[in-house]
């Protein structure tokens, strides 16, 4: 079995083996919640958070999980961390997490968790998949950043809900541009981040 | 090792997992299930001192909402149809679903008793297809809250309604606060909405709800006049309306129409009105203390 260094499994899905970027998974929510940075930001913790327990979690149990009802078990598993997260959110920052609502709930059905639990958890350690999945969860979370960056400041000109670019609704100088809020400018905005990892990583280019 | 694909392992390991993770999951729910509520009973009275025109996100730093609704803020349940104050009423209607009055006025939800009218049938009534000007789906609790805000000397200021009904993609909630000639608005948030980001989403906007303030609701019959129109309001029944939201703000009319109405608080407001004690022009609340 191949020795993982830890500081690459932490680090390669954020970079060169991005979830969004390379593998396409997780865009759903990736539109759903980036109108706004702090809703990025809590949006990617909580990801990277739920990716690493249920990672670790099925880790743990990997060598008994029959593999007829493994799907379900790390659904189980998955589910389970959803709703506790969900429930620390409401506990403790219930703004966003009324903001958040359905998305919290819906992070079950992000293929990055349950793509780390079949592709990884199912065969490595314990250490090893709490790293990739922190890993994944950051990859997640740097392009939900980014994107929730150039919407909020473009969208709504500001950036954590405070001005940045005056809007003239409020008696300033910018228009904001209403399709940054809209959940298409996401793909835009992916789409131009994948053609620049691309672009430095050639070999991730697909054939045509 | 024992086959790990062998029917009793599959049984152990399925029966396990859901034992683990119900246990994680219901300790969570329990666990925190007191500070959420605190919750969302803070953030409903920050609304409401909001719409009163407090600064609630500063107080809400400080960790003084509590002190601050309590102090300022005078809630009351009352019957729509008779518009007087009547908590027995509900607890009654209720069927004994709440113990204590305490308990009702913390978990009584007027848009959920409508909804489940089938429930409650003593707590809810059915609206015909015209008086469902709001869109609240066929039905209207008959129970409302009214929040009287009271000043230094305990004379009312203002009053605070909830109100809602659909506007393009959800159901917007929200309060309306009207000073207390009952006929001057003072002030409207919404805490709960669907609508699209930057047109109707500009409900939210703050610049925009500093519009309602002093605007007039009634017209001399005793309508309500007050409308969101298209572009700029012209006069004191106007409000602008909301660019690129045209089904918003007329959910927005048509709901100030309905709370306001005979259906809604009217009743109330107009039995308010003829009990002259309880309405002390704010200039005149010192003077009469005294």
């Amino acid at each position: 079995m191949s020795k993982n260094k830890p500081l690459d499994l932490l680090l390669d899905p954020v970079f060169r083996k991005n979830p969004i970027a390379l593998l396409v998974l997780g865009i759903c929510s990736a539109l759903a919640v980036t109108t706004r940075l702090d809703k990025s930001l809590v949006m990617a913790i909580c990801v990277t958070l739920v990716t690493a327990f249920s990672s670790a979690g099925i880790a743990l149990i990997r060598n008994r999980i029959p593999s007829s009802i493994r799907i379900i078990v790390q659904m189980t598993v998955i589910a389970s961390m959803v709703i506790v997260v969900d429930q620390l959110l409401k506990a403790f920052a219930f703004s966003l997490s009324k903001e958040l609502s359905v998305f919290v709930g819906l992070i079950i059905t992000n293929c990055i968790v349950m793509g780390r639990a079949e592709g990884f958890a199912m065969k490595e350690n314990v250490t090893d998949s709490f790293i990739d999945g922190i890993g994944n969860g950051l990859g997640y979370g740097v392009i939900l950043i980014v994107v929730g960056f150039f919407r909020e400041l473009l969208g709504s000109g500001s950036l954590f809900g405070y001005p940045v670019l005056a809007k003239i609704t409020d008696g300033g100088w910018y228009e904001a541009n209403g399709l940054m809020l809209l959940s298409p400018s996401a793909f835009f905005l992916i789409g131009i981040m994948i053609w620049m990892i691309r672009t430095y990583y050639p070999d991730q280019v697909e054939e045509a | 090792m024992h086959n790990k694909d062998s029917l009793a392992n599959t049984l152990i390991v399925a029966l396990s997992v859901c034992i683990v993770c119900s246990l994680l999951v219901s300790a969570a729910a329990v666990g925190l299930r007191d500070k959420q509520k605190k919750n969302v009973e803070e953030d409903r009275k920050s609304n409401i001192l909001r719409v009163a025109g407090f600064d609630a996100e500063a107080v809400k730093q400080g960790g003084g909402i509590e002190k601050l609704f309590s102090a300022k803020v005078k809630p009351d349940i009352i019957n729509l149809e008779t518009g007087r104050s009547d908590v027995a009423g509900l607890m009654n209607a209720m069927d004994g679903k709440y113990k204590t009055e305490d308990e009702l006025f913390a978990e009584y939800d007027g848009m959920k008793v409508a909804k489940e009218n089938q429930k409650f049938p003593k707590a809810s009534e059915k609206l015909n297809v015209s008086s469902d000007i709001a869109g609240l789906g066929g039905s209207r609790e008959n129970y409302a809250f009214v929040y009287r805000i009271v000043g230094d000397n305990q004379g009312v200021e203002k009053y605070v309604f909830p109100i809602r009904g659909r506007g393009l993609w959800s159901t917007l909630k929200g309060f309306i606060a009207l000073r207390n000639d009952l006929k001057t608005v003072a002030g409207i948030t919404y805490y709960e909405h669907g609508e699209t980001p930057g047109l109707g989403g500009e409900v939210d906007n703050a610049g925009w709800k500093a519009k309602w303030d002093g605007k007039k609701v009634y017209d001399t019959t005793g309508d309500v006049k007050l409308t969101v129109v298209k572009g700029s309001a012209s006069n004191e029944y106007q409000i602008d309306g909301l660019s690129g939201a045209t089904i918003t703000s007329k959910g927005v009319t048509s709901m100030i129409d309905f709370w306001l109405g005979p259906n809604g608080f009217k009743p109330f407001i107009e039995n308010e009105l003829g009990a002259p004690q309880k309405v002390v022009a704010s200039s005149d609340l010192g003077r009469r203390k005294e």
